[in-house]
């Protein structure tokens, strides 16, 4: 048992290194070679992790192999579009200029079923209301409506709004500071006391989650009795 | 370019350790083939005493090479081996002239096998 848990342990920790290598997508986002390297991997784990008459070297190798080609993908399909379109195809446009192209979705698949799915799925139940659609190479439908079915913007009424979107920084994290975002904030503990003697708390550790925002406002939501 | 070097390089070195691994193994059972072949020809000029001998210095030098050899290669098929060892000698000790070579040859196949299963080829490739 103990050697299980061990090569479990071992493989865990390299698919975990190695999927991060891959970036931050979501399985759902996938390319093809992506999925493909995902389902392998999965397969090339769980075999040593079970059986131990199989040396755990005979899982190792295979992985990282896997995952240096996929890095080496990754490259080649930055270096080139060509490549790039042969690894991971071209993004196929569904409806163009309202008008349902039935080829290209033959082409890949798509049926109408699932076209509609995610025209829902982004707010549109009227097939009319679409001007462009395309597929993109990770499966999921870009949608592009015609102007007079698209939001409403300030642009669009010729308002002047001002620009008050600011991105705020986490500062109390369940009851751990932050220490550096509060720093980079241009803020200090002496400041961070005070914002909590204003809402009546005396450590960081009531404090579920605290932020600032560019124009200094403070968010702050207290830790709850039985959290 | 880190990302082109780095996994070429993890490429590459796994390649080399393969390709060393196959030519180490084989250069490790022919050795022990080897030795179980003079093995075989003192029990065929009956001097058991010194066939015993030699069947254990084989064995000895085998037993050290174990922790590696598992790293890299099937256990069913090491295990296979050792215990086609263990009879040689038990055989060897009890002077069983026929049974022995037969067990020898057994062994030798099996660490032939050993060898193949290692060695870089269209065969195993495919």
């Amino acid at each position: 048992m103990a050697t299980a848990f061990f090569r479990t342990i071992i493989l865990y920790f390299i698919l975990m290194v190695g999927l991060r290598l891959m970036g931050k997508r979501q399985i759902g986002e996938l390319e093809p070679s992506e999925l493909v390297l995902t389902l392998i991997i999965s397969d090339l784990a769980s075999v040593p992790m079970q059986d131990f008459g199989i040396p755990l070297a005979n899982g190792i190798f295979p992985i990282v192999a896997l995952l240096c080609l996929s890095m080496l993908l990754s490259f080649f399909s930055l270096k080139s579009i060509r490549f790039r379109g042969l690894v991971c195809g071209y993004p196929t446009v569904i409806i163009r200029n309202g008008k349902l192209l039935q080829q290209n979705m033959a082409r890949n698949r798509f049926t109408v079923d699932e076209l509609l799915e995610q025209l829902r799925v982004q707010g549109y139940s009227d097939l009319s209301a679409v001007k462009y659609a395309i597929l993109e190479t990770s499966g999921q439908l870009s949608v592009l409506p015609y102007t007079k079915d698209s939001p409403v913007t300030p642009q669009v009424m010729s308002l002047d709004v001002p620009d008050d979107v600011t991105l705020p920084v986490l500062l109390i994290n369940d009851g751990h500071i932050m220490s550096q975002n509060l720093s980079a904030s241009g803020y200090d503990g002496v400041w961070l006391d005070k914002q909590l003697k204003e809402r009546r708390l005396t450590s960081p550790r009531q404090v579920f989650l605290m932020t600032v925002d560019e124009e200094g406002a403070v968010t702050c939501v207290a830790k709850e009795a039985s959290a | 370019m880190k990302a082109f070097y780095i996994p070429m390089g993890l490429l590459a070195l796994i390649l080399g350790f393969s390709l060393w691994t196959g030519r180490y193994v084989e250069q490790r059972t022919d050795h022990w083939n080897e030795l179980l072949e003079e093995t075989g020809q003192l029990a065929r000029q009956e001097e058991w005493d010194r066939a015993a001998e030699r069947l254990e210095t084989a064995y000895a030098d085998w037993s050290a090479s174990q922790t590696f050899f598992r790293v890299i290669m099937d256990h069913s098929d090491l295990d296979e081996a050792e215990g086609l060892f263990a009879g040689a000698m038990a055989l060897c000790r009890e002077e069983e002239d026929a049974d022995f070579h037969a067990f020898l040859a057994q062994l030798t196949s099996q660490l032939r096998l050993l060898a193949d299963t290692q060695s870089v080829s269209v065969k195993n490739v495919l």
